[in-house]
């Protein structure tokens, strides 16, 4: 008894000295365990389970240094919730590379993920995203090929005029061809956003 | 433990690594349609040019003219069935983005097929406008309403396969801008 309650005593005594030189005294002791299983937890669909685990492991600290990439990546959540969770632990832990991390989630810059090349996803998807809009333009241009295509037909089918018919289908019928022709143009241009290759990672 | 970083930041590794080569091959595929279709076009502009040329030869030499016309029926053959068939490589290309992320995968993946299916209507739109044409041509010359309405109906078809095979390359566009997206913060 008087062994543990000096064992006692030595801790408060600790963690009065710790909280005068300004440590975090509640920094928990570090389980690489817990830090992994908080790590694949960033990954969980639930946004609840990410918030806890970006939260959680910021109550180790410097400790929790292992999970610096997976906070990193966790800047790019969806939810923002989850972002200013991680954004949190990511100054808790403190080393250059999460500050660097945060300062850049700050800034609205895109963000190095440390230990993986940096990419700059936001001029890919640029990329990806004029070729989304090429595709649909082209597909757009169609439609109005179309449309062109079955008024004279409707025109054709319920008209017994046959001079009237002949007329609004050769009226139609630069239109027709002048979308016919152009839309491919644009799947083409489509193909030219898409070899993003041409970027250096 | 670095085993489960690398899976956290799974979509951006994998956009650096993959993103070149499927982007690379479902352009230039695009491109081909492209391509192709203008190089029908010309063809089939040329061959018609060629045909009204030697059409002064028609009455001595009939061949000639025969073999122009087939020439312009050939070329335009190619500029309907080529361009579309270049779609099947580009939604393979793009089949091979298989992870980007379990959403983005579902995106492209749903864009491949998108294009894939905008082929096989095209396909079958063109097979029953040409059917239309064929039948609409065998009834006028036979003077036969039953063939004409036959060929009204198949007219009709494909114009209804043409547009459903457009609104699966306009879904395609879409799919593509939303992993565009999705990639971005």
């Amino acid at each position: 008894m008087p062994y543990l309650a000096n064992r006692f005593t030595i801790i408060v005594i600790a963690a009065l000295m710790f909280q005068m030189i300004g440590l975090p005294v509640n920094t928990i002791a570090a389980s690489e365990e817990e830090i992994e299983s908080l790590i694949e937890q960033l990954e969980d669909k639930s946004g609840d389970t990410r918030i806890y685990a970006a939260t959680r492991l910021g109550h180790f600290g410097p400790a929790a240094k292992a999970a610096v990439p997976a906070l990193a990546t966790a800047l790019n959540d969806e939810y923002a919730p989850v972002r200013q969770a991680a954004a949190q632990t990511l100054k808790k832990i403190g080393t250059p590379e999460a500050l660097k991390a945060v300062q850049q989630y700050e800034a609205g810059e895109p963000i190095e993920i440390p230990g993986i090349p940096s990419v700059v996803p936001t001029e890919q998807s640029t990329y990806l995203l004029s070729a989304g809009r090429n595709l649909q333009t082209s597909a757009g241009l169609r439609y109005v090929g179309l449309g062109l295509g079955l008024a004279s037909l409707a025109v054709s089918l319920g008209d017994t005029n046959s001079d009237s018919t002949l007329g609004f289908t050769l009226a139609t019928l630069p239109g027709q061809a002048f979308v016919g022709l152009v839309a491919p143009y644009f799947v083409g241009k489509a193909g030219e956003q898409l070899p993003i290759s041409k970027l250096k990672f | 433990m670095a085993g489960s970083n690398l899976k956290i930041s799974t979509w951006i590794y994998i956009v650096k690594a993959n993103l070149g080569d499927w982007g690379y091959d479902a352009g230039t595929a695009l491109q081909m349609y492209r391509s192709r279709f203008y190089k029908g076009v010309v063809s089939t502009v040329r061959a018609g040019v060629i045909t009204m040329g030697l059409s002064p030869l028609a009455e001595e030499h009939r061949e000639v003219v025969y073999a122009g016309l087939i020439f312009m029926g050939a070329s335009a053959l190619y500029t309907l069935l080529a361009p579309p068939s270049s779609l099947d490589l580009a939604g393979s290309s793009l089949l091979q983005a298989d992870s980007l992320s379990v959403d983005g995968n579902q995106k492209m993946r749903s864009a491949s097929l998108n294009l894939r299916q905008s082929i096989a209507l095209q396909f079958a739109g063109i097979a029953a406008s040409v059917g239309g044409s064929v039948l609409a041509t065998w009834g006028a010359i036979e003077d036969d309403d039953s063939k004409l309405t036959n060929a009204s109906y198949l007219a009709i078809a494909g114009v209804g396969l043409n547009l459903l095979a457009n609104i699966m390359f306009d879904r395609a566009g879409r799919k593509l801008k939303q992993t565009a997206s999705m990639m971005e913060r």
